[in-house]
């Protein structure tokens, strides 16, 4: 893990950065307002032990906190996923279990694993967002469409970014 | 003892999620104004919903008792409208009653001109100081509320209608009874807007909305229109509703001035009040 800390780093200012600058801006008749933070904790190497793992959630999501006036709403999102990703790891594993050099992209695990992975941990990440946001149920139907909508467009934002960034490098380093 | 340092150190994980989800809970409900409002305000809603089922119900097995009492109230009031009186002569209607003192009469009046196309409209009504109307008396037609006096002649008043920038009236929705005020934007004759409802209150298209009696000018109970769009604002806790007014200002030929019997009395008390603080 030591290794990566410098990429893990590039990585963390990097999404934040295009979440605050970009993704923040985007309101379509308030109807989605896609997060691509989440990647930073999907993206963690596998091995990143469970404090850990909570503790860099809570900051990135802190951190977009900070810049869009929410409290702590974003950090609570992300502490959820970085809990449950273990579990949703352990459901998914392969036959055989995961190698040591396997990391969760695209590229190492296949298209469908990841798939997978990303749409659980988003959709509960969104689920968990925007029910905390509104708190209440009184218009829970578009709030549920809000949440359909954004997860679809943040999935899609991160598979396309593994397409566009992770697949060429990490052929290359095999 | 042990065991439980145990426990906790096999479950760490679990523990520091809570500990980190307490913190921004902590964090939600500290910052942002909105959350703290609905953190206090989810209970609220929920005995509010119990009490009004539990209405329904009981509201079901009285419903006979409670029509005839309609019935018979319906009755009364129809006797002492105005329209059962009506004559086109500048009397002014009031009624000897030892038991309750008159807090409004009503002064009939027809409407001799308006506008509805400006940025402030207002009307000209054919009685003035002649006939007792003085400044700050609401007017109200048949279909519901139309503004307030503004200037007086002998002979004519100017009326500013609801259709205009500097008029506010308290308003209050049926259904619920929360209260907000009626403010005119420009735009469309048709529709005034409904500000100051909170988002906690539960509101439908066609809702009606009645004054509210909390000012001194108009009586309670008197129909402005109905709800016909609302929103919430994008930034805040308040609807931005559309309401269809009730008379047309268009059409309006008769109305009545409403005077305030209590007006001086109300005054002086609110001086007193003021000049104590």
């Amino acid at each position: 893990m030591l290794n990566n800390v410098p990429a893990i780093i590039i990585r963390f200012v990097l999404l934040t950065l295009v979440q605050v600058m970009i993704l923040n801006n985007i309101h379509l008749h308030g109807l989605f307002n896609p997060a691509l933070y989440p990647l930073f904790i999907l993206l963690l190497p596998l091995e990143t032990h469970a404090s850990m793992l909570l503790l860099l959630a809570f900051l990135s999501g802190w951190v977009i906190d900070w810049y869009s006036h929410t409290g702590g709403l974003h950090a609570s999102a992300s502490l959820v996923i970085a809990f449950l990703r273990p579990s949703v790891m352990r459901i998914l594993r392969p036959t055989g279990g995961y190698l040591p050099e396997d990391r969760p992209t695209i590229s190492s695990m296949g298209f469908t694993w990841f798939i997978t992975y990303c749409s659980i941990l988003v959709f509960i990440h969104h689920l968990f967002l925007f029910i905390i946001e509104t708190f209440s149920l009184s218009q829970f139907i578009f709030v549920l469409e809000k949440i359909v909508i954004s997860s679809l467009v943040s999935i899609a934002i991160m598979v396309i970014l593994q397409y566009l960034f992770y697949t060429r490098k990490v052929r290359m380093i095999r | 003892m042990r065991n439980l340092l145990y426990f906790i150190f096999r479950y760490h994980a679990f523990f520091l999620f809570l500990l980190l989800q307490g913190l921004c809970l902590y964090l939600i409900v500290k910052n942002n104004s909105y959350q703290r409002a609905a953190f206090y305000n989810v209970s609220d809603e929920v005995v509010g919903r119990t009490m009004t089922a539990y209405k329904d119900v009981t509201g079901f097995i009285t419903l006979g008792e409670q029509n005839k009492k309609l019935a018979t109230e319906n009755a009364r009031l129809h006797n002492m409208l105005p329209s059962a009186f009506y004559t086109d002569t500048s009397a002014v209607y009031q009624k000897k009653d030892s038991l309750r003192s008159q807090f409004y009469s009503y002064i009939p009046a027809r409407v001799v001109q308006t506008s509805t196309s400006f940025a402030n409209n207002y009307i000209v009504i054919s009685k003035g100081s002649g006939q007792g109307i003085e400044p700050r008396m609401g007017v109200v037609g048949p279909d519901g509320i139309v503004g307030i006096v503004k200037n007086v002649s002998s002979n004519f008043s100017s009326v500013f209608s609801l259709l205009h920038s500097q008029v506010t009236v308290s308003a209050r929705v049926k259904r619920n009874g929360s209260r907000g005020t009626i403010r005119w934007d420009g735009g469309s004759a048709d529709f005034v807007n409904l500000e100051e409802i909170t988002r906690q209150e539960i509101l439908h298209k066609g809702d009606t909305i009645f004054t509210s009696g909390v000012s001194r000018i108009f009586p309670d109970n008197i129909m402005v229109g109905t709800v016909d769009e609302f929103k919430l604002k994008e930034q805040g806790n308040f609807y931005s509703i559309r309401v269809r007014l009730a008379t047309s200002y268009r059409r309006i030929d008769y109305v009545y001035v409403v005077n305030n019997l209590m007006h001086t009395e109300m005054d002086s008390l609110l001086k007193k009040t003021e000049n104590a603080q």
